[in-house]
């Protein structure tokens, strides 16, 4: 059972254990994915997991229920003591064009967490300030390359971006991009 | 004493509210501007005034709201979009003053 006291990452962790013994395999995705890499830059508040495979969230309720969340809402569970909330958007996993097909398996004692790669963390956040001029996606995505450098793949992201940029050249800034992509390689050189 | 620096748009203000509105993609009114700047509202209206006039700005109603972003149909646009955008990105203290406005979407639905 989860202590009040329990940060965003031990729900994360409880929450996908609970998940996986249910036998459903669950991707924490979005600002959360974020705070795993890098909890001293971005706290976010709710986790966002999206089934891999399986039911659709109508039908996960007891796994959250087990480690003491109690469904709100469509897909939105909270907990009594504690201030994050765990959500179920509908899937596949995706960012941009790119259906998410791999992801990090991170094991702490008996728990599991199935989440973004750092790699894809960075994608997440830079596609909110390349297509929104979102400075906070800036920031965070810069930030999680910063503390998980060694395991961020720029050229992946480079190509990624070439992708999109081709399949929506109006959705996206090209100055942006070439700006991102700068400090991007200023971080992992 | 030498004099302050007046930046490339003839003051620092005027260039710290170009950064703004280049850096709020869906317009920016003057008392969220003179707000995230800590700047006087007058100030802030009188050079939006000013800069419209010049061409260099448009605004729009929305709803109440006059939004306002740099003028499509200025000769210069795309150079000048491209140069603010550069200028803010230098621009530490801007950007973190842009941060605490949320521009990416958010789910119907999602607690806030």
């Amino acid at each position: 059972m989860l202590s009040p006291d329990a940060t965003l990452i031990d729900v994360a962790f409880a929450v996908c254990t609970a998940l996986d013994h249910a036998g459903e395999r669950a991707l924490l995705v979005g600002g959360s994915a974020a705070t795993f890499y890098a909890p001293d830059a971005y706290q976010s508040s709710d986790c966002d997991f999206i089934l891999a495979l399986g039911p659709d969230a109508r039908d996960v309720t007891s796994s959250p229920e087990s480690v003491g969340f109690h469904r709100v809402g469509e897909g939105i569970f909270r907990h009594a003591d504690l201030i994050y909330t765990v959500e179920f958007p509908k899937g596949p996993a995706q960012i941009g064009i790119d259906y998410i097909v791999t992801h990090a398996t991170v094991h702490r004692g008996d728990e599991i967490l199935h989440v973004y790669t750092p790699t894809d963390v960075v994608r997440d956040r830079l596609i909110h300030f390349w297509a929104w001029g979102d400075y906070n996606g800036l920031r965070v995505a810069l930030d999680v390359a910063t503390a998980r450098r060694s395991e961020v793949n720029y050229e992946e992201i480079v190509a990624w971006t070439d992708r999109e940029f081709h399949a929506a050249p109006a959705a996206y800034d090209r100055v942006r991009r070439e700006l991102f992509l700068a400090d991007l390689r200023k971080i992992l050189d | 004493m030498p004099a302050a620096p007046t930046g490339l748009f003839g003051s620092m203000i005027r260039e710290e509210i170009l950064k703004v509105v280049v850096g709020l993609d869906q317009g920016a009114y003057a008392r969220q501007i003179a707000g995230l700047l800590e700047r006087d509202l007058i100030t802030v209206q009188r050079n939006l005034r000013t800069l419209e006039q010049d061409g260099i700005l448009a605004s729009r109603f929305l709803d109440r709201v006059r939004l306002f972003e740099l003028n499509r149909r200025y000769r210069y646009y795309g150079a000048l979009r491209a140069l603010l955008q550069t200028m803010l990105h230098d621009d530490v203290r801007v950007r973190g003053l842009l941060e605490k406005i949320r521009q990416r979407p958010r789910r119907t639905g999602k607690p806030l």
